[in-house]
């Protein structure tokens, strides 16, 4: 039991060496990585790229706000509150169905361009690496003209934006600007985005990333939104004409809904084994929260087989079909973003509304986007008297082929066109929107306009 | 080795006697129950001559003529003084020991202190009110016990956890949890089921700046520090007890509706329904109502329906009649298949005794509790070895425990789902059959069957975990001179857990579900891990000078580590022979969809997963004292710590401490006081920080990226943004106290006011979703203030040679209010909204003002004082309370008489304010009644002009609201005891039993509360939603020792 003075000491010494052990306190987490570590290769950025597109199922919110503001959509028989009250028109920003796409579309970007701060610098082969920095610039671009499509209004080049954000700092409060600033801002990125992906062919194609061609189709749509119909015309014709992913019909067209397939698909977002879609219309026993309107259901003629393809019956419930059965088993299908079916639609519009209108052209893309709708196919193409009824027909063509994907709403408020539901579908209080009204442009999020004094909240909302 | 001590100072002595004129003095040390005491030293005060007892206890010492008195020391024991007679034998009964008493020693965990020197803030719990109680988890013995503590146990599931909240929370994001440490090591937080509460000798909680500053980083929600028992210093003593009990099946306080009122109150609400006109449009809601003989066979079968009986032929009317009256007779009670009585039992070895300079406690128990909800229990094995080794310069403490415990758990005892055994027990139609004809649970789909399939459920899958609980502690000191001591404490708390769920495929929700992994059956496998070293060298030092300056300076270092790891997989396929075990799981692959998967299980307070963390913490600390003359104290601590949550730059933290007492009585004007026996005044002031409750992950400073999976590919994208200005949260502690005791110690206690402030407090920013998609961070901004008081008053009403008779009672009052919140004067946390100004946890709702008796219509108040028939969150207001009580103690009476003992205790709260979540289902015609759910008997819902209602017309749902917030406060009788010790001198015939024990035990046997529940104290704190009570226990015990 003798104890040496020397060894008391040196415990002593203990006392003051353990209050300087400062290297122990610097400790690295081991099931996450630090930023040092963050992207080092190509691959890595690659990895970074991929993440963006995992979280692209923001579009998600377009699909179900579109459905729930517009007259696509009834509430189901099923309906145990679900989208109830957005549908009622009694929401406000503290409402997600509708404040969703905000924050989801911004995280898509905060993702963009954390890896753009890499890009150019990580070791790795330079052409990938210009391709992926193409990949990211166009997803900023489309993922910025989403949000100013929702919470922005009809197009005008002077009317209050969305902020276009570049920075991953935390902290940065940014101003709405101007829709002209907004679109032009996404435009540089477009063609940006152009200059640097490779040349996109039927062999290297991809429907899960951005390239040159399914870029081209988002440009047409925004050229659409723009009104720059000849631009559009232009970028709907290079996809069409691409051939890469012609339209298609009978059972291959079917197929599509079943992910049996991937036909038509420009850009899709991949579940592999999730319900995000199918679960947002129904369950698979049949209990239909959201269901097709008797608008969208009387709009099918006879003959047009989508109505059997995106319109079904389970349970005695009418149910959204067109994402209910899938090859993975109920309700677990993939999310169609943007279809080649649609620049037939946007190349039709353009027409119709171009300074000088094009009717037969315009009808003709009609025509053939309906040979491959219609059993018997149709032999002759469609006549309109004046431009005014091609776009009609164009307007009434897209509520029956891009039902549920997102875009009614929008078609709608692109036109200057009210919500006009039916009866049979709505209460007396909810039948619809008149074209002025201020529900056309979605409410900033509550949290947002709390969280950074420069957001303006739109009219009518608080 | 004891021999050779013996022969040794024997030897020594003899050698010593020669050289002076001498005389012998002969005695016996006993203890206090008249056993020998051997090994214990015998000196001659004021010379350098000492004797040894031996195994008799007996001695014999040679003393100088002059010398008066002896001084008898014992390890363990009180040292004594006596008087030497002029002749015969000494006897001298000894008490154990000073510092292992109660009340005149402070044991703050790092250092012990006389408790006339101290000057903080302190609360004792003693052996007498730990031991012998039958629960899983210590915890759950400080109700009420504590001034200033709110205990509260949040379910009655065997060994569930307490939620402890000393002086009122102290952060708004983080928690309020005290550090626990056990024999002076920190252990973890919230886990106790495998500790034995019986093996603890006393609870010391330290409340103010003068104790938690001495643990800075982490002390300021309270330090609760644990002793153990000790080896006591006596021949072996070897003692057996064992206790039995009931714990009564709880009761839903909820009187539901039996078959017969819940037939009448779907007739009436299928009567509203099909014929009363509806304010919205004047004509009914559906005249053609006929409803669902499977959810309102009420109304399906009543004689009033014009959609059926009225249109019914002859034949089937007699048909429907016979259906109505049949269901209205047959009445299920659901509780009865779902709860039970719980039993428990325990059974204790005991081994002790020391001899020489070492000492020995051993303490094996087996504890084993039958929960009183089906599947529920818990079984616990505690291994406790304490050692003790001291020689004059040397001491060695070692102390150690192992448990193992297991428990089963249903499925959900919590929340609001049809699983929770406490929710669909209440509403539940009674007149559902549980039953098929052939003995199997009568499952299917929709309300009626809920209760069926919940027990179907129950009776097929498992949900257990086996924990393995370690606490090692060494603590040795060396005494390098007279004054200078050298000590080190080395620690580790360990523990693993391992849980199993089965979810067994043949139980009817899952052969019902529609998913392919849901039908195949599952085993969820989790290991989680605690691993907690902590190294403590500190050097003391202390001195009286003229024997008036008495110094006590002491320098202390401390590292400690906490290292988590907790992984899960999950299984699925399995085959219902081979129930719960991994074993049985059936590789996924394209083809079946059964992909396993594999969980991270540590779940830290900001609710990110990881399946291994750690952080570490290093401090110095210094502190002193200074006592004159016994009368004035002043204390000081200083502490820097540094810790790996938080940036580089902000890591390093500096704590302190000022203390002051006066002790009043030795003051002259006081020193011959009839009145006054003892009075003591303090006054502390400091602070402390919240390192063990910051509402953070381990590396949330940090910016972090985590690897994850698209659709087969790998991503890598940012998990947190991390945060470089994040600072300590500290609260500063200023606590004034008096100690005090009157008319011959009959009335004694001690009170306390204290202010708590806690600065740069964390408050949650919100940031702008356009660069970040991180929701929110945490700023250092706010202020939180909690201000109170509190009392432990104990009064002898009759001392007396065989009765004492005492009252006591204990407890305090809080007062908690936002003071800042930064640049913000609100914000919104879940359904709360803190604001600056209302303390912490204050409801947030909307007011319900009634329903309009013409139109039944629900009445809403606005914020601006008027009426709304429509709930909006807009109009949610603060006027209802919070559910943090501000009153809380406990108080009773004790009264011995000869060899009996009996106890009354009761525990309260006043002032807290909860939801009850339950009465918004079983009060609410359209959302549960009209889908087939039972009701309260108290449903009153609006029918016709001119009703007085609680509920509105079938027309209008029920809505959250100020209606369901109601008054929370209890008074508990939480304990009712006797007990009854055989007499020495019926044992001394006995002979081999030394003595033999007997008692009874009642735990919560009565509560006084208007809350309308299973039990206030239950569930979430905020807001019940039908939770497993605290059950009313009866215990009887007996103990022989040898």
């Amino acid at each position: 039991m003798k104890f040496n003075i020397k060894k008391i000491i040196a415990a002593s010494t203990l006392v003051i060496a353990l209050a300087s052990c400062k290297k122990e306190l610097d400790l690295k987490p081991s099931d996450y990585f630090t930023e040092d570590k963050a992207y080092l290769t190509v691959e890595d950025v690659q990895a970074g790229v991929t993440a963006a597109y995992a979280r692209m199922g923001a579009y998600t919110s377009n699909i179900y706000a579109s459905a729930l503001l517009s007259d696509e959509a009834r509430l189901g028989a099923g309906n145990a509150g679900q989208g109830a009250l957005t549908y009622r028109y009694q929401t406000n920003s503290g409402d997600g169905a509708i404040t969703g796409a905000f924050g989801a579309f911004y995280s898509v970007i905060h993702q963009v361009n954390t890896v753009l701060r890499y890009v150019d610098n990580v070791s790795g082969d330079a052409s990938l690496k210009a391709d992926l920095k193409g990949q990211l610039l166009g997803l900023r671009a489309v993922c910025h003209y989403y949000i100013l499509e929702s919470y922005s209004g009809r197009y005008n080049a002077s009317g209050v934006g969305v902020p276009f954000c570049t920075t991953t700092d935390i902290f940065a409060l940014l101003g709405r600007g101007t829709m002209g600033e907004t679109l032009s801002k996404i435009e540089a990125d477009l063609t940006a985005a152009q200059s640097l992906l490779a040349a996109t062919t039927s062999t290297n194609f991809s429907d899960r990333i951005f390239n040159k061609i399914n870029l081209t189709a988002f440009q047409a749509k925004i050229a659409l939104y723009k009104g720059d119909y000849d631009a559009a015309i232009n970028y709907a014709t290079t996809v069409i004409n691409s051939g890469i992913k012609p339209i298609v019909s009978g059972t291959a067209y079917s197929g599509i809904w079943t992910d049996v397939n991937q036909n038509e698909i420009l850009f899709r977002v991949i579940y592999p084994t999730s319900t995000v879609m199918g679960g947002m219309w129904s369950t698979l026993a049949g209990d239909s929260y959201i269901a097709p309107s008797d608008k969208l259901t009387n709009a099918y003629t006879t003959g047009d087989n989508r109505k059997a393809i995106f319109i079904g019956t389970v349970g005695g419930n009418r149910i959204v079909k067109k994402y209910y059965t899938s090859s993975r088993g109920g309700l677990v299908v993939d999310m169609k973003m943007i279809r080649t079916a649609e620049m037939y639609l946007i190349r039709a519009e353009a027409y119709a509304k171009a300074t000088t209108p094009n009717i037969t052209a315009g009808a003709n893309d009609l025509f053939e986007l309906r040979k491959k709708r219609f059993t018997p196919v149709p032999t002759v193409a469609p006549t309109f008297a004046s431009s005014g009824d091609l776009l009609t027909a164009v307007l009434d063509e897209r509520f029956k082929e891009l039902c549920f994907e997102g875009t009614r709403f929008f078609d709608l408020k692109r036109n200057y066109l009210p919500v006009a539901r039916l009866a049979s579908d709505a209460g007396s209080s909810w039948l619809g929107l008149d074209k002025d009204n201020f529900r056309f442009l979605l409410p900033i999020p509550a949290e947002e306009i709390q969280a950074n004094p420069k957001m303006t909240q739109n009219p009518g909302y608080n | 080795m004891r021999k050779i001590t013996t022969v040794l100072m024997v030897f020594l002595l003899s050698a010593v006697q020669l050289l002076a004129q001498n005389r012998t003095v002969t005695g016996k040390v006993t203890d206090e129950k008249g056993a020998a005491v051997a090994g214990a030293s015998v000196k001659a005060k004021g010379s350098t001559k000492g004797a040894i007892t031996g195994n008799d206890g007996t001695f014999s010492i040679s003393v100088p003529e002059k010398t008066k008195q002896l001084v008898i020391t014992g390890i363990g024991l009180a040292e004594q003084t006596v008087d030497i007679p002029s002749s015969g034998v000494i006897a001298v009964k000894m008490g154990v020991k000073g510092d292992e008493l109660e009340g005149v020693t402070v044991n703050t965990g790092i250092v012990k202190v006389d408790k006339k020197k101290y000057t903080g803030a302190v609360a004792t719990v003693t052996e007498k009110d730990l031991a012998d109680r039958p629960v899983g988890s210590l915890d759950q013995l400080f109700q009420g016990r504590v001034p200033g503590m709110l205990a509260l146990t949040s379910s009655g599931q065997p060994g569930s956890s307490t939620n402890v909240i000393i002086r009122g929370s102290g952060s708004i994001e983080g928690s309020s949890d005290p550090l626990y440490v056990v024999d002076g090591m920190p252990v973890e937080q919230g886990v106790f089921q495998g500790i034995n509460a019986n093996d603890i000798a006393s609870i010391t909680v330290l409340k103010d700046a003068a104790g938690t500053a001495l643990y800075g980083s982490r002390g300021s929600a309270g330090v609760i520090v644990a002793t153990t028992k000790r080896g006591t210093p006596t021949k072996a003593r070897f003692s057996y007890s064992y206790q039995a009990g009931i714990k009564s099946k709880p009761v839903n306080t909820f009187e539901m509706m039996n078959a017969k009122e819940l037939m009448k109150a779907q007739e009436d609400y299928g009567k509203f329904v099909v014929f009363s006109p509806t304010v919205a449009t004047g004509a009914p809601l559906d005249p053609t109502f006929v409803g669902d003989p499977k959810i309102m066979p009420g109304w399906y079968y009543s004689k009033l329906n014009p959609n059926n009986y009225l249109i019914a032929s002859a034949a089937d009317q007699l048909l429907i009649t016979k259906a109505y009256d049949s269901l209205a007779s047959s009445n299920t009670n659901w509780s009865d298949y779902f709860l039970r009585n719980g039993k428990f039992s325990n059974h204790e070895l005991t081994f002790t005794g020391g001899v020489g300079k070492a000492r020995i406690y051993s303490n094996i128990g087996y504890y084993n509790e039958e929960g009183t909800t089906l599947r529920t229990d818990m079984k616990r094995v505690t291994w406790r070895n304490n050692f003790d080794f001291s020689d004059d310069k040397f001491s060695f403490s070692f102390s150690s425990s192992i448990g193992y415990t297991k428990r089963n758990f249903q499925q959900s005892t919590t929340g609001n789902n049809l699983g929770n055994p406490f929710l669909v027990s209440n509403v539940s139609a009674p007149y559902v059959k549980p039953f098929n004809a052939d003995g199997t649970y009568a499952t299917g789909v929709g309300a009626m069957y809920a209760a069926a399939n919940t027990l179907d459920l129950t009776s097929y899958d498992k949900n257990y975990n086996d924990q393995l609980k370690t606490l090692f502690s060494l603590n040795a000191s060396y005494q390098i001179s007279k004054s200078l001591t050298a000590s080190l404490l080395v620690g580790l708390d360990f523990r693993e857990t391992q849980g199993t769920n089965y979810g067994s495929k043949l139980a009817f929700t899952r052969k019902n579900s529609t998913s392919i992994t849901g039908q195949a059956g599952f085993v969820t496998e989790t290991i989680t891990r605690w691993f907690q070293p902590d190294i403590r060298p500190s050097l003391s030092w202390k001195k009286t000078f003229k024997e008036k300056h008495d110094f006590d300076v002491t320098a202390v270092g401390e590292f400690l580590k906490q290292v988590q790891k907790g992984y899960g997989a999950t299984g699925y396929g399995i085959d219902p022979r081979t129930p719960n075990t991994s074993a049985a799981i059936t590789p996924g692959n394209g083809t079946n969809q059964l992909y396993q998967s594999i969980s991270k299980q540590i779940v830290e307070p900001d609710g990110t997963t990881w399946a291994r963390t750690e952080n570490a913490l290093a401090s110095g600390l210094f502190m002193a004292r200074y006592t004159y003359d016994d009368k004035y104290t002043v204390t000081g601590s200083i502490r820097t710590d540094g810790a790996s949550k938080l940036p580089e730059a902000t890591r390093w933290q500096k704590f302190f401490s000022l203390g002051a007492s006066w002790n009043v009585t030795k003051e002259k004007f006081l020193a011959n006081s009839k009145v006054v026996n003892d009075l003591r005044v303090r006054l502390s002031y400091g602070n402390a920080g919240n390192f063990n409750n910051f509402p953070f992950n381990n590396y949330y400073y940090i910016p972090l990226y985590g690897a994850g999976n698209y659709a087969g590919q790998s991503t890598i994208a940012p998990i947190s943004p991390g945060n470089p200005e994040l600072r300590w949260e500290k609260i500063y502690t200023t606590n004034f106290g008096i100690d005090f005791s009157l008319f011959k110690g009959r009335f004694y206690g001690d009170m306390d006011v204290y202010s708590r402030m806690t600065k740069s407090l964390f408050v949650s920013y919100g940031l702008s979703l356009v660069p970040s998609p991180f929701g929110d961070v945490l700023k250092n901004e706010g202020e939180l203030s909690n201000k109170g008081f509190e009392w432990n008053l104990n009064y002898e009403l009759i001392r007396t040679k065989n009765a004492t008779w005492t009252i006591y009672t204990s407890g305090g009052y809080n007062k908690n209010e936002v003071v800042s919140l930064g640049a913000a004067s609100s914000y919104e946390v879940g359904t709360e909204l803190i604001k600056v100004g209302k303390p912490l946890g204050t409801h947030y709702e909307v007011e319900f003002k009634g329903i309009d008796a013409a139109t039944g219509m629900p009445l809403y108040g606005t914020v601006d004082g008027k009426l709304t028939n429509k709930r909006s969150d807009a109009n949610r207001v603060q006027n209802f309370g919070t559910w943090e009580s501000p009153w809380k103690g406990g108080g009773g009476t004790r009264l011995k008489y000869k060899n009996f003992e009996f106890n009354v205790f009761f525990t309260f709260q006043k002032g807290s304010q909860k939801v009850n979540n339950l009465e918004y289902f079983v009060e609410n015609p359209v959302g549960f009644l009209a889908n087939g759910y039972n009701q309260s008997r108290t449903l009153n819902f609006w029918q016709k002009p001119g009703d007085i209602a609680s509920s509105p017309s079938p027309e209008f749902g029920s809505d959250f609201s100020s209606r369901l917030i109601h008054d929370a406060s209890f008074i508990r009788l939480r304990e009712v005891s006797a007990y009854y010790t055989l007499p020495q001198s019926s044992l001394e015939k006995l002979k081999v039993i030394r003595s033999l024990k007997f008692y009874v035990l009642g735990n919560n046997l009565y509560t006084w509360t208007k809350w309308i529940g299973p039990d206030p104290e239950a569930g979430a704190t905020n807001i019940n939603l039908g939770e497993f009570p605290n059950p009313k226990a009866v215990t009887v015990g007996l103990e022989i020792g040898f």
